[in-house]
């Protein structure tokens, strides 16, 4: 796809060329983009530049859909103003089908962002992923490979609720909902002959609270806090130790150590955070790696 | 011809072993082409200097968590490195036998404090981390 800013005026032509797009790419990339879950164990020349064609797929896909959004936004407002005009100000109910010219078009917009929400990757993808990507091509070799487990389907799903509870009474009950998503695991071999395996596992706690006010009126409020655990485990040629009051531990070999680190990343707000936290981690793993290996 | 200055990696830095064939018109070290990037005008900058040019105005926005802003594709990851070494008090090691003084602010931690090997003829490093 060319590199041409989607904007308000050919954000349709876009939309087309998306529709088109996603017909000729090969059927592991649309199912990543439909499922959300990506598996896969190649070699970093194989897997980078097609990943990076997702990415950029993605990027294309949001601001297109940015724009019919805005789009969205624009025929609403217009028949809303042609209602209070036509049918309050004029008082011409015969001219109500003219209201219809805003919203046939409202319609045909929301249905086109409908059609591309079902490819859209969630911002995790671009913002986490991709940035994590370009640090490990630096490590290591073109010809080593990756293997890589995504799913970017969301925290909040049945199958990763792992805690329910119910707690409080009287004016105020609260139901907490603790998720688990295995979001991210990638190993990678390097280019120094160590090998690096990076989990990532986010736990986002729901808290729907139910309040009864004074006036007797009841108020809901839900709460979400994220936190992510980070394990790291690296293997390298050189000796290894871990700092007081870290928790990890060493595995000396013939050939490398491996050190086993996990850290809780929490508060995370964007997935910015998230990836300044999960490179701060592996950072904080290589730290504790010094000298040579013994023979 | 001299080999390329520029240090590869990011949590470990090396040699790279191509062939320069440019000079960066800001820092005068001889570059490869996987390691520049050609600015208006046709002069030459290697991606450590470029990285610290584009960075210098962002990286207020490190401690704010908008890192990723900063790594949008390889290129990136040189400046980046030079914001995460400073923000992190990151210590890089460095695995090869060619010490620059470029890299003086990233205080380089020696993988050996010799140098105990030296590169192939062919130009390839002889990366040996370990006896066999």
């Amino acid at each position: 796809m060319k590199n041409i800013p989607v904007t308000m005026f050919n954000c349709f032509s876009r939309y087309g060329q998306i529709k088109r797009l996603v017909d000729k790419l090969p059927p592991e990339q649309v199912s990543f983009l439909k499922t959300k879950m990506l598996r896969s164990s190649r070699t970093l020349e194989n897997s980078l530049p097609r990943l990076k064609k997702v990415s950029a797929f993605d990027m294309v896909l949001d601001a297109t859909r940015k724009a019919l959004n805005t789009w969205m936004i624009i025929f609403l407002l217009l028949g809303i103003l042609m209602t209070i005009v036509i049918v309050f100000v004029l008082k011409l109910m015969w001219l109500s089908p003219v209201i219809g010219a805003a919203v046939i078009p409202l319609v045909i917009v929301w249905s086109m962002g409908r059609g591309l929400k079902a490819y859209d990757l969630p911002a995790t993808f671009n913002e986490f992923c991709m940035p994590l990507f370009a640090i490990l091509e630096e490590e290591m070799d073109k010809k080593s490979t990756l293997y890589l487990q995504l799913d970017l389907r969301g925290s909040e799903l049945k199958e990763k609720l792992v805690n329910r509870e119910k707690f409080g009474s009287g004016f105020a009950k609260t139901t907490q909902f603790i998720y688990h998503d295995p979001m991210f695991k990638c190993t990678a071999d390097l280019v120094d002959k160590g090998r690096l395996h990076c989990e990532v596992t986010s736990i986002r706690r729901v808290r729907k609270i139910t309040k009864k006010s004074a006036s007797g009126k009841y108020k809901m409020k839900t709460k979400r806090k994220t936190q992510a655990v980070v394990s790291v485990k690296l293997a390298l040629p050189m000796q290894a130790a871990v700092k007081e009051g870290e928790k990890g531990k060493v595995k000396a070999g013939e050939k490398r150590n491996v050190l086993a680190f996990r850290k809780k990343i929490r508060n995370i707000q964007d997935e910015t955070e998230l990836f300044n936290g999960v490179v701060a981690v592996i950072g904080d793993a290589y730290m504790c790696f010094y000298g040579r290996a013994s023979a | 011809m001299a080999k390329c200055s520029l240090k590869r990696g990011f949590f470990i830095l090396r040699n790279c072993s191509t062939r320069a064939d440019s000079t960066c018109s800001k820092c005068n070290r001889p570059v490869c082409p996987d390691h520049y990037k050609l600015r208006e005008g046709g002069s030459v900058v290697c991606l450590d200097c470029y990285g610290k040019q584009k960075n210098s105005v962002k990286s207020r926005d490190y401690g704010k968590g908008k890192q990723a802003a900063l790594l949008k594709d390889r290129e990136d990851v040189y400046g980046y490195r030079h914001v995460y070494y400073g923000y992190n008090h990151y210590h890089p090691i460095y695995v090869g036998d060619y010490y620059d003084d470029y890299y003086d602010d990233y205080d380089i931690r020696a993988f050996d404090n010799r140098a105990e090997y030296a590169e192939a003829e062919d130009g390839q490093s002889d990366a040996q981390f370990y006896d066999s």
